[in-house]
């Protein structure tokens, strides 16, 4: 017997499997509230008390658990009565997501004194003690500011009461609509549903990195009692698509089978096995045994495109939209304005540089799941952790050859996203198995198969030369970007051309080349990531306007002033200027002159470790700036519903998803404003394809400003169908609707400036940021902390990318499948970011506001990597800024340490090959 | 994680439950094993039910004064069986510092130390393995327990390579026996890793014995970033050149996605220095060397 939240629950009548953990035990026991981040003792969001001690659940085995008690998150409190450290959270706003809330509330539980607070939390000298205290909590989403705040007792979010209602609105920092369930364990996600009677599916992946499958025995796999169905390339539509989804389906190329007859990456879906139980399946799938005659391999991109290179796509035709099959390149833009090379001869100051950014992955603490299953009147429902239900829709009805109106996708919360939730990843395989079964048929991925089977972040070497002016005006700008997009072009066009976008498009120049291919190689996908392809090059670009500041003399904010487009300026890459981009409005200088401002008040730097024996500390100040459209180009569509009942209750339908992007709460506060009622009486139904209409999708930060500006038109004319009767909902015979849509166009632009003073220690190569400050021009404030929340969240995981993150592949295996070994940021990691607001409105978004969900990742990287050059004296051309890569660059400048034996010199990945290190002058002359 | 391809799960009770049956293997803690999947397992022994003490007073002959940490000791336990000691003896108040050092060197939190056993990580061999650097630093015996017999190994030697050991399948640890003189020495302990808490690159531990047969004698065990645990010794406090020498000399530099080789090697005497004068500024070392 084991006591679970007070009430015995006999493990046999439950039913255990000999190795089963007691997380999916408890889940078996219908205790969803624990949930599943990394199922390996990592990231802590299955922590539970047993016998009162915090214990990852993941990793104590069933058996042990055993006449024992335990306390899962809800056992500690429900949405009514809340436990004092779930108070905490909802106070503090303590989540985004919400997926890791559990483990955190768990834990803080065990630590916490009567009032929920965590000794030491609300004491800035202890912080430190804290952070090791959670460093088996991870959260991807909130940068750990207002986790800390939840843990010390600081409260966050506006208060309730009388002085609020009818306030609901704008500029108001409402906590989230889902927080008391979110800290309680209530708020169901994907997979959230109790699984009796749902068979489960188990993903057998290739280990060749380019092969084609010879055979494919699956009688060793369906011998296993239980084992349902084993699915190949055999049983499956031949049917090209995308796994990339965009609001029109021709923006990605069709190269990828559900399943394959040719493998191309360690990790591709091979097969697929559905059983009775998970264990069962995960079981049978190691039991498939696949036959490979493997096929010559590229893994690097400038190989890839190479005469002679093995082909990936070589077999495709025109109707798949790859740019050039014969050279693997799936996407490419050259173009020219002005002329670059006249530019560069009138110049009187060049520099220029190649810098590369590794691979990073989304680490979403939900991994992709979904579950399938068939309606009795024949609808099929797909049930999936994604942000893009009606683009899965659609998609799915075309490789099923079924009418859209037959099926229905549907997300409940989802718990993370970043862009790596704009696929199409589980959701066809489910839905195939489920109609060929005709029962419910369920897909979890495991942690390791995030890291292995799906998109990551595009890796890109960009090449960047400027020329400018005695002044520093630039008389030439010229990029050249080579995109990594692994085996599959999913995102592979949208990302390269947004990614030149507008980081080109921010400066002002007259002679403008920008050269760019995406190309196929053997590697894991690269996909939808924060930013869209704009952190990457922004990199390369910001670390040059660093260099050209240096050169000419002049600060890193005026080089900028002197070169950033403004009002009147047209948006200009290499060719034609945008048409529906427009300045609704200007920020930007304000974000330049908050963040001098700050760096001049001097913050950190006398916390400079004192130096030693051993040590050998340098002080640094990066800045970088970033634009954003505020809107994806080609389209974004959404179709909102208000309805107000005579009660007076306010029901919004609307077909985005909330994935931790506080979109929930900013469309309350939109329809409550509008409706002039308390946003207590707002209830939101979203992410479903038969409730709402349609919604091209929760990406390129388009929650607020595209389905948002759509809920905020609906409220509007609600309000004015309310008017016309005498305002008062009570007069109403039955409930009223109103219906608005948006259309994403004409789109402005959104700015974020940040900067950092660090210190850096040659002698180990470590990285302290010692104050970190951006500021953003998103209009209007429609909601304080939630956006102080996304600024933080995003610099955050930048940070992650830009110091410590990095998937490592060697001959396209991984060797970081775990969290363990890919270092998403702990609480230890992430140093408080100062976030500050430019005071400006925009014509076109909501309420004046415009979006501000993938920015604030943009500028960190260079920042920082702009810091590390003031410090050193030696610029970085790579990220992550590691600490073994800063050792090597501070080496390179004073040549601390010894020679090394050949043995030991350094030959990781992500060096630069010697003849490129040339390029890599901080200013050089003409060539 | 669920282990899908397991039968079953024997608690062991007494020694003769200890012979594997083919595809069996022992669970300590199990915070590895139940961490990643574990191809062709198909039963696990389970060691917390022999019940044994996790700390107590080694037994003679190996010596009055020393430290029996049983395998199945787990990191909890030992730090707080450690946080007692300066009350105890103070002369072993340092000792306990470096438990609680190398605990909180692992990358897993306090949650995992409830589970994660001491005989466990030495098993492991994991280059990163911070109880490898403690009983590595304190001069730990480990003592076998196969199907024929008894034999004891120190850890220095016991782990062999990076992720393996001198262990066979069907031994089992059953204790870590530590000298008393370890326990008196003054120890100073120095990490680095590539994010400022996270899973070791390096790790150096100076140790410099007050009592037992060589009071004054010095050893650096470095860890983390060689694939085995390296023990330096000196008869005495070496001086910075001859620490840097011996440090030089080390041939086994680890490279795995927690640090290049060349990083690690460039890293480590910047560590072992820093002990090095930690180790000779503490006050009340007597001896050959304490000047150096």
């Amino acid at each position: 017997m084991i006591e679970v939240n007070g009430t015995p629950v006999d493990p046999a009548e439950i039913g255990t499997h000999p190795g089963q953990c007691l997380r999916t035990f408890l889940r078996d026991a219908g205790r969803l509230d624990v949930k599943k981040g990394c199922d390996a003792g990592d990231c802590g969001a299955c922590t539970v008390l047993l016998d009162g001690t915090p214990t990852h659940s993941c990793l104590t085995p069933v058996h042990r658990a055993e006449g024992r008690t335990v306390t899962t998150v809800a056992g500690l409190g429900t949405p009514e009565h809340l436990h004092p450290v779930q108070r905490g959270f909802v106070a503090a706003g303590g989540f985004q997501c919400g997926f890791c809330t559990a483990g955190y509330v768990v834990t803080a539980a065990a630590l916490a004194d009567a009032d929920g607070v965590v000794p030491g939390a609300d004491d800035p000298a202890r912080e430190a003690d804290v952070a090791r205290l959670f460093k088996g909590n991870l959260c991807r989403c909130t940068g750990y500011r207002s986790i800390r705040d939840a843990l010390a007792g600081r409260s966050n979010v506006a208060p309730d009461g009388p002085g609020c209602a009818g306030h609901g609105g704008v500029g108001r920092s409402l906590g989230a609509p889902a927080g008391p369930r979110i800290v309680s364990g209530c708020e169901p996600f994907t997979l959230d549903l109790p699984t009796t009677g749902v068979l489960h599916m188990s993903v057998v992946q290739s280990t060749e990195a380019h092969a084609r499958i010879v055979s494919i025995d699956t009688s060793r796999a369906e011998a296993l009692p239980g084992v349902r169905l084993v699915l190949t390339h055999h049983d499956v539509p031949g049917t090209l698509f995308s796994t990339g989804r965009h609001q029109s389906r021709l923006d990605d190329p069709d190269d990828t089978r559900m399943l394959d007859d040719v493998v191309r990456y360690v990790g591709q879906r091979v097969a697929a096995v559905v059983a009775d139980s998970p264990q069962t399946a995960a079981h049978a799938a190691t039991l498939v045994d696949v036959v490979y005659a493997p096929l010559p391999a590229v893994f690097d991109p400038e190989a890839a495109r190479t005469p002679g290179a093995p082909l990936l796509h070589g077999d495709k035709g025109p109707e798949s939209r790859i740019s050039e099959p014969a050279r693997n390149v799936v996407a490419q833009s050259h173009g020219e304005v002005g002329d670059v090379d006249a530019g560069l001869a009138a110049a009187v100051h060049t520099v220029g540089g190649t810098w590369r950014t590794a691979r990073v992955t989304h680490a979403q603490l939900e991994t992709h799941g979904a579950r399938a299953w068939v309606d009795p009147d024949g609808t099929l429902v797909v049930r999936t952790s994604t942000q893009v239900p009606f683009l899965i829709r659609d998609e799915l009805a075309r490789l099923l050859e079924r009418d859209p109106a037959t099926v229905r996708v549907v997300a409940a919360r989802v718990g993370g996203g970043f862009g790596g939730k704009q696929e199409l990843l589980v959701e066809d395989l489910v839905a195939i198995a489920t109609l060929r079964l005709g029962a419910p048929v369920q897909l979890e991925l495991t942690r390791a198969q995030q890291f292995t089977m799906l998109p990551c972040r595009h890796p890109m070497r960009v090449r960047v030369r400027l020329g400018a002016d005695a002044d520093g005006v630039l008389t030439a700008m010229a990029v050249d970007v080579l995109s990594d997009t692994g085996a599959y072009g999913n995102h592979a066009p949208g990302v390269m051309f947004h990614g030149c976008h507008e980081s080109v498009a921010l400066y002002r120049c007259a002679n403008k080349r920008v050269d760019a291919e995406a190309v196929y190689t053997n590697n894991v996908p690269s996909g939808a990531f924060r930013g869209y392809g704009l952190g990457q090059i922004i990199f390369a670009i910001e670390s040059a306007m660093d260099e050209l500041a240096r050169e000419v003399g002049l600060s890193a904010t005026e080089v900028r002033r002197r070169n950033v487009v403004v009002p009147g300026d047209e948006f200009v890459v290499n060719g034609a200027p945008d048409t529906d981009l427009v300045f609704g409005s200007y920020g930007l200088d304000q974000c330049l002159d908050l963040v001098d401002a700050a760096l001049a008040d001097g913050r950190g730097a006398a916390a400079v470790p004192a130096p030693s024996a051993t040590s050998d500390w340098v002080l640094g100040e990066g800045v970088a700036a970033a634009m954003i459209a505020t809107i994806p180009p080609r389209g974004h569509h959404s179709e909102a519903a208000v309805t107000m009942a005579p009660d007076g209750q306010v029901t919004i339908d609307v077909g985005t998803a909330e994935f931790g992007n506080g979109t929930a709460t900013v469309h309350t506060q939109l329809a409550a404003d509008a409706l002039g009622v308390a946003p207590e009486r707002v209830r939101l139904r979203a992410s479903d394809t038969a409730t709402a209409g349609y919604d091209t999708g929760a990406y390129g930060s388009t929650g607020s400003v595209v389905a948002g500006a759509a809920v905020a038109r609906a409220a509007a004319d609600l309000r004015a169908r309310l008017d016309a009767v005498g305002g008062d909902p009570s007069v109403l015979e039955s409930p009223v609707t109103a219906r608005a849509s948006s259309d994403g166009s004409p789109r402005s632009v959104a700015f974020n400036v940040h900067a950092f003073r660090v210190a850096v220690d040659r002698s180990t190569g470590e990285v302290r940021i010692l104050d970190s400050v951006q500021a953003v021009d998103a209009a209007v404030v429609l909601n304080p902390e939630q956006l102080r929340g996304q600024v933080e969240g995003g610099v955050a995981q930048a940070i992650g990318g830009a110091l410590y993150e990095e998937l490592v592949l060697t001959d396209g295996v991984l060797s970081t499948a775990a969290f363990r070994d890919y270092r998403v940021p702990q609480m230890a990691d992430v140093p408080p970011t100062r976030v500050l607001f430019a005071d400006t409105y925009d014509t076109l978004g909501p309420a004046g506001a415009k979006s501000m969900s993938e920015a604030p990742y943009n500028p960190v990287a260079p920042a920082l990597a702009n810091a590390v050059r003031d410090a050193l004296g030696v610029r970085p051309h790579e990220i992550p800024l590691s600490r073994d890569r800063v050792w090597r660059l501070a080496r390179t400048d004073t040549g601390v340490g010894q020679p090394l034996p050949p043995a030991l010199a350094p030959g990781h990945p992500g060096e630069l090959p010697v003849d490129e290190k040339d390029e890599n002058h901080d200013a050089d002359d003409h060539d | 994680m669920d282990l899908v391809e397991l039968t079953g799960v024997r608690v062991a009770r007494t020694r003769d439950d200890l012979r594997l049956a083919p595809g069996e293997a022992f669970l300590g803690g199990g915070s590895w094993l139940y961490s990643t999947p574990q191809p062709g397992l198909r039963g696990l022994v389970d060691l917390t039910g022999l019940g044994w003490a996790p700390t107590e007073p080694l037994a003679a002959p190996e010596g009055d004064g020393g430290l029996r940490i049983a395998g199945t000791c787990t990191v909890a336990q030992l730090v707080a069986a450690a946080a007692g000691w300066p009350g105890a003896d103070p002369r072993r108040t340092s000792a306990a510092a470096l438990v609680r050092d190398c605990a909180e060197a692992f990358l897993m939190s306090f949650k995992v130390w409830e589970v994660a056993t001491v005989g466990g990580n030495v098993c492991l061999g994991l280059p990163a393995g911070a109880m490898i650097s403690l009983t590595s630093a304190l001069g730990a015996t480990a003592e076998l327990w196969g199907p024929d017999g008894e034999r004891r190994v120190a850890v220095t030697d016991l782990v062999v390579d990076a992720e393996r050991t001198d262990r066979r399948t069907d031994e089992v640890v059953r204790a870590l026996d530590v000298p008393a003189a370890a326990l008196t020495a003054r120890y100073a302990f120095r990490k680095v890793a590539l994010s400022p808490i996270g899973r070791s690159s390096a790790v150096v531990v100076g140790r410099l014995d007050v009592d037992g047969p060589t009071p004054g004698a010095c050893t650096v065990v470095v860890t983390a970033a060689t694939r085995r645990p390296v023990p330096l010794r000196f008869p005495a406090l070496p001086t910075p050149v001859e620490l840097a020498a011996a440090v030089a000399a080390i041939d086994c530099w680890y490279d795995d996605p927690h640090g290049p080789a060349d990083w690690r090697a460039g890293v480590t005497p910047v560590l072992a220095a820093e002990v090095l004068a930690e180790l000779a500024g503490g006050a009340g070392v007597s001896g050959p060397g304490a000047a150096a």
